[in-house]
């Protein structure tokens, strides 16, 4: 991105005097090119989009026929009225049920983004580089290996999942075959946390009476709420159970990964590797310093586009556990289903939908800033 | 000035494709019957139904749209405004659909509505009127390995059974040695809709007079804790285990495959059962007594008809047609999954299906739908999660039934 | 990958290196053969277990090696036969039967139509997302920043709450259950001008500047120059593209749902699904997991060849 920016600084003087001319050229270039795109994405996502932000702030309840307009006294069955900001604030403010589905859903989303995102990233990087390698056999069959689970859709995929990893699958076969002592896990229907479990295991035992318990002053904070959610539950890490939907998930979307970067490695001339090599780099060297830092903008495309389906993550739970078990597999997009088609309250999965847009934002513009001062280091 | 010209061009073409909508003339009056599809027997059934229809009223056409992920395209279609003259409704989304007022009343339209079950038609009435003709349904009845009862030397399960007898049987059952390394006597998941059944057989009821949801309060409190203490000591004793737990992935397909003596499942199970573990001997019976007397869930739809609908009685014409006695036998005959909603049909469906259906529609005198109001979700979570805490013994089952009162009361304070 | 030994500077050629070289080249094409193995056996079970009777599938899941020829899961009077005289715990006897009852379905219309919508949306997005793309990464106009903004923002929100404003827009305009109702609102996607203006964006602006010196125009350039060596990121466009139509759920059940005439492969094996009632038919949905994926894997295969290296720009020596 940086080069982009220098190189087109350079001009000579009879470019300069035809220089705003040029200028406005290329910005109608420019529009034209965008326009049938932007035409079509504005039609039938920007403005369904604004229709949702306008649901947000009615009681809707996505049933009755929107137009039958706004309830008024002349109008006594029309579809909504307006709210306001109150479907906001009961997600985010007002204390209540509502608020802890809304959280606990926050919190399992963003342990599932954070356990799926870096490791697809970093395997799919991985197994590009080794694929596009010249001395490689059978590259064809390799790719379509890695690229299989990508193309079969979610749906089977989960449905296959789940019957490898119900309690007498496939998974748990081969586990005993290889380890007879093995204690089968219902890896399905299990709603401990996997952090829990760690510390657990280096004895942190809160028990029952520590969970209830909140008070500062004597450090016992693990009962103390944080928006209707206990900072021991904060702290449980995603579940067995949604620990397999992440493995499902990375699984899965390793292979459109790869295709990204295998694409993006085509890109890099074999001149930058020849040079390197003439001056003694090793190969672990070349990847290091070399392709890594010019793969800058697809690793941004990855982890954006990573980050921006792994918080919207929505398939597998629908198909596999519908958030269950004990809501740790409840994740955003599924509350904003189950509000809208479950609930029949649109007006506050579209709320909900606005705010896990907002998040995405936000956590789309800090990711921005983290991949170019990590190249920026790099490089 | 290429460039502006190919861009004009691409929008061009992309107008061209948008315009060629087609259109299509009606003569006579067309309806749509939206559902969604069944086992691939009962869709030809119901489009030979509607073909007879046709037939006999020639001035209506039935376009019949059997979609997948039915709710969501029905819910979408209600939105919009413009969605079927008449469409199947489970019984939990009956309420939502009423109260978003797309359903009409059809409490003037509907022939012969004593026909129905009772329990039935309660389900689809408001304030004593039927709006819709329940299509069919199923009940929960106790299914049970007539081998394993053999090898333990015990006598089959009936119908006049009791919460005792059925601990005790598990017990002997359990006592005997007999069953296979892994087998438990029962099988019996934390999920709401089988644990209700308990609910009711301990006397705990759904609505009171007026409509209110009272799960658990008042006098449906010791109802609610003893039938979780009944259940919660069974899989705490080792008597009952879930489908998970058993490496299955409901309790149908765990009894089936012999891990489980006996389970609670509907008449699905019938041909579950004899298509994909035809080596398993089984037999059924009414689900036990509880200190409530006897109780059992049931599960049905219904043929409704929109409120917002052009040809009113075209679309009764039809419903009724598919719903009056002559429509319940059609059903019955074929012996499908799900059993007629006519009382009189009852036994021409069990002649259909064999022996195994009697349990099954002896139920229907007595069952009730587990219907929770429009909007709690948060509700059917809560205690599902705190029946599950309870049966792993994670939770005291009055901890678990005050926490579901209060969910439902923050629900209805809304 | 352990690569401690590489550190040393390549032109090793001692005998040890060489042996030491070939031992880490075993290495890698196990570890490459274990990955694929993981990645693929779950297909494979899938394909062994859509050619088995469900008594089968419940009581032998991973049965793997077929014994005989293909047999008829039910005996002479129709009853299914029992699991004990088609599997042995490791052998199995196949059988169509899965594959029959998805045959006697509509299949071949749901896959044409697949065919038609998957070509006729990749065709449209390989032109429109690259021109985009192109844009946004190289033509500097007022808002470029903002509109790539917005564009990627289409991405960020959860697409059930668009559901109803989607369906009431195309009603509006007339082409619900249509084949333009379907391929229009998707002819262009926020993933694809991203992916194509991330590539445009790493290609040495040199090339343009010297077609423009020769007088072209933009557009030239971008057909004659730029397209031309886009064929890695045109071919994972073409494969994404593919593939997410190929598999499209949402898009097709709220835009067609209601007309079997259009049902998409997807939309067909799904209406299956409720064949067996409450249950599922296993080798039947596996069997109709099978048609959907092989399709899409000989695509894959048949397009990954364009990802070869070496489709260097001569002129880079300085970059």
């Amino acid at each position: 991105m940086a080069q982009s920016t220098t190189s087109t600084t350079a001009g000579t003087p009879a470019r300069i005097a035809t220089f705003k001319d040029k200028n406005r050229q290329e910005a109608i270039t420019g529009f034209s090119f965008i326009a049938p795109a932007f035409i079509i994405l504005f039609g039938f996502l920007i403005i369904p989009m604004f229709v949702a932000g306008f649901f947000s702030l009615t009681n809707w309840n996505g049933i009755t026929p929107i137009s039958r307009g706004l309830v008024t006294e002349d109008n006594p069955n029309g579809a909504f009225e307006f709210v306001g900001l109150e479907n906001y604030n009961t997600i985010l403010f007002n204390e209540g049920r509502r608020q802890e589905s809304f959280y606990t859903a926050l919190k399992n989303t963003v342990y599932y983004a954070l356990g799926v995102v870096p490791v697809q990233t970093v395997f799919a990087l991985v197994l590009a580089f080794i694929v596009n390698q010249k001395w490689l056999k059978g590259k064809g069959f390799f790719r379509t290996a890695f690229y299989f689970p990508s193309i079969t859709s979610s749906v089977v995929i989960s449905l296959i999942f789940m019957w490898m990893f119900s309690a007498s699958g496939l998974v748990n076969t081969a586990i005993s075959f290889f380890n007879p002592a093995y204690d089968p896990v219902t890896w399905l229907d299990n709603p401990t946390g996997t952090l829990h479990m760690l510390m657990n295991g280096i004895g942190i035992n809160p028990t029952r009476d520590m969970l209830r318990a909140c008070d500062p002053a004597t450090l016992q904070l693990w009962g103390c709420e944080i928006a209707s959610i206990r900072l021991w539950d904060w702290l449980s890490g995603p579940s067995v159970t949604m620990a397999t939907i992440m493995v499902l998930n990375i699984w899965t979307t390793i292979g459109t990964m790869m295709v990204i970067y295998l694409a993006a490695l085509q890109g890099i001339p074999s001149q930058v590797y020849e040079a390197a090599t003439v001056d003694g780099a090793s190969r672990m060297q070349l990847f290091r310093y070399i392709t890594v830092p010019l793969l800058q903008p697809t690793t941004f495309f990855v982890v954006t586009i990573g980050l921006i389906g792994a918080l919207q993550v929505f398939d597998q739970v629908y198909v596999m556990t519908s958030g269950g078990p004990a809501n740790t597999t409840l994740t955003v997009a599924y509350l904003v289903y189950r509000s809208a088609f479950d609930d029949s309250r649109m007006g506050l999965a579209a709320a909900t939908a606005i705010v896990l847009f907002v998040i995405i934002f936000i956590f789309t513009l800090i990711q921005r800033r983290v991949t170019r001062e990590a190249s920026g280091a790099g490089s | 000035m290429r460039r502006s010209r190919f861009a004009i061009l691409s929008m061009a073409a992309l107008a061209a494709l948008a315009l060629s909508a087609g259109v299509f003339a009606q003569d006579t009056v067309t309806i749509t019957l939206m559902g969604h599809g069944s086992s691939t027997a009962e869709d030809e059934a119901l489009n030979a139904a509607v073909a007879a229809f046709e037939e006999a009223n020639p001035g209506i056409d039935v376009d019949v749209q059997l979609v997948p992920d039915y709710d969501t395209v029905l819910q979408t279609a209600f939105a919009s405004g413009d969605y079927p003259e008449v469409f199947y409704t489970g019984q939990s989304l009956f309420r939502q659909y009423v109260d978003a007022g797309v359903i009409a009343n059809g409490s003037a339209m509907i022939e012969d509505p004593e026909g129905f079950y009772p329990a039935l038609a309660s389900v689809y009435s408001v304030d004593g009127e039927l709006y819709c003709p329940p299509k069919d349904f199923s009940n929960l009845a106790l299914e049970y390995n007539t081998d394993y009862f053999d090898a333990a030397g015990l006598d089959y399960p009936t119908a006049d059974w009791t919460w005792d007898d059925l601990r005790a049987a598990a017990e002997a059952l359990a006592a005997s040695g007999t069953l296979p390394e892994g087998t438990v006597p029962f099988a019996l998941n934390p999920d709401i809709d089988r644990w209700f059944a308990f609910y009711v057989q301990a006397g705990g009821t759904f609505y009171d007079d007026e409509g209110n949801f009272v799960f658990g309060e008042e006098d449906n409190y010791d109802a609610a804790v003893s039938a979780l203490d009944f259940t919660a000591a069974l899989t705490q004793d080792g008597l009952a285990a879930s489908s998970s737990d058993l490496s299955a992935g409901w309790p149908g397909e765990a009894f089936g495959q012999g891990k489980a003596a006996m389970t609670m499942e509907g008449n699905w199970v019938i041909s579950y059962l004899n298509d994909t573990f035809p080596d398993v001997n089984w037999g059924t019976t009414e689900l036990p007594a509880g200190p409530g007397g006897e109780g059992t869930l049931t599960f049905s739809e219904a043929y409704c008809v929109g409120a917002d609908n052009e040809h009113p009685e075209e679309s009764w014409a039809l419903v009724n047609f598919l719903t009056n006695e002559a429509g319940a036998e059609r059903v019955a005959v074929e012996g499908f999954g799900p059993m007629p909603s006519r009382e009189a049909a009852g036994a021409t469906w069990v002649e259909a299906v064999g022996p195994v259906g009697e349990a099954f529609v002896a139920g229907g005198a007595y069952a009730t739908a587990p219907v929770t109001p429009a909007g709690f979700g948060e509700f059917r979570d809560a205690l599902g999660n705190g029946i599950g805490e309870a049966f792993r013994g994670e939770a005291d089952a009055a901890d678990v039934i005050d926490e579901a009162v209060e969910v439902s009361q923050e629900l209805k304070a809304e | 990958m352990s690569a401690t030994t590489l550190e040393q500077p390549v032109q090793n050629t001692s005998t040890t290196g060489k042996l030491i070289r070939r031992i880490l080249g075993i290495a890698g094409i196990l570890f490459l053969a274990i990955v694929a193995a993981v990645e693929i056996v779950p297909f494979v079970f899938t394909i062994v277990n859509s050619a088995k009777c469900l008594p089968a599938i419940n009581a032998a899941p991973w049965a793997f090696v077929p014994s005989s020829g293909f047999i008829d899961c039910r005996n002479e009077e129709g009853r299914p036969l029992p699991a004990s005289a088609m599997t042995s715990g490791v052998t199995f006897q196949p059988s169509l039967e899965g594959y029959q009852m998805v045959i006697a379905e509509d299949l071949p219309r749901w896959f044409m139509n697949s065919v038609i919508f998957a070509a006729a949306i990749t065709i449209c997005r390989i032109l429109i997302d690259s021109l985009a793309g192109y844009s946004l990464a190289r033509l500097k106009f007022p808002g470029n920043r903002l509109i790539f903004f917005i564009i990627l923002g289409t991405l960020m929100i959860p697409g059930v709450v668009l559901i109803v404003p989607r369906f009431i827009l195309l009603k509006q305009l007339g082409i619900l259950n249509t084949y333009q109702g379907l391929i229009i609102p998707l002819a262009a996607d926020a993933f694809g001008i991203f992916l194509m203006k991330q590539f445009f964006e790493s290609i040495p602006k040199e090339l343009e500047e010297a077609a423009e010196v020769d007088g072209a125009s933009r557009l030239t350039t971008f057909f004659r120059i730029i397209l031309p060596i886009s064929t890695p990121a045109l071919t994972a466009l073409t494969i994404f593209s593919i593939q997410g139509m190929w598999n499209n759920f949402m898009d097709a059940l709220i835009i067609v749902g209601t007309s079997p005439s259009l049902w998409t492969l997807t939309l067909g094996l799904t209406s299956l699904q409720g064949a067996g009632g409450e249950t599922l038919i296993w080798n039947l949905f596996l069997a109709g997991a099978v048609i959907t994926t092989v399709p899409m894997a000989i695509v894959f295969f048949a397009f990954q060849r364009y990802f070869v290296e070496g489709t260097s720009y001569s002129g880079l020596a300085g970059q």
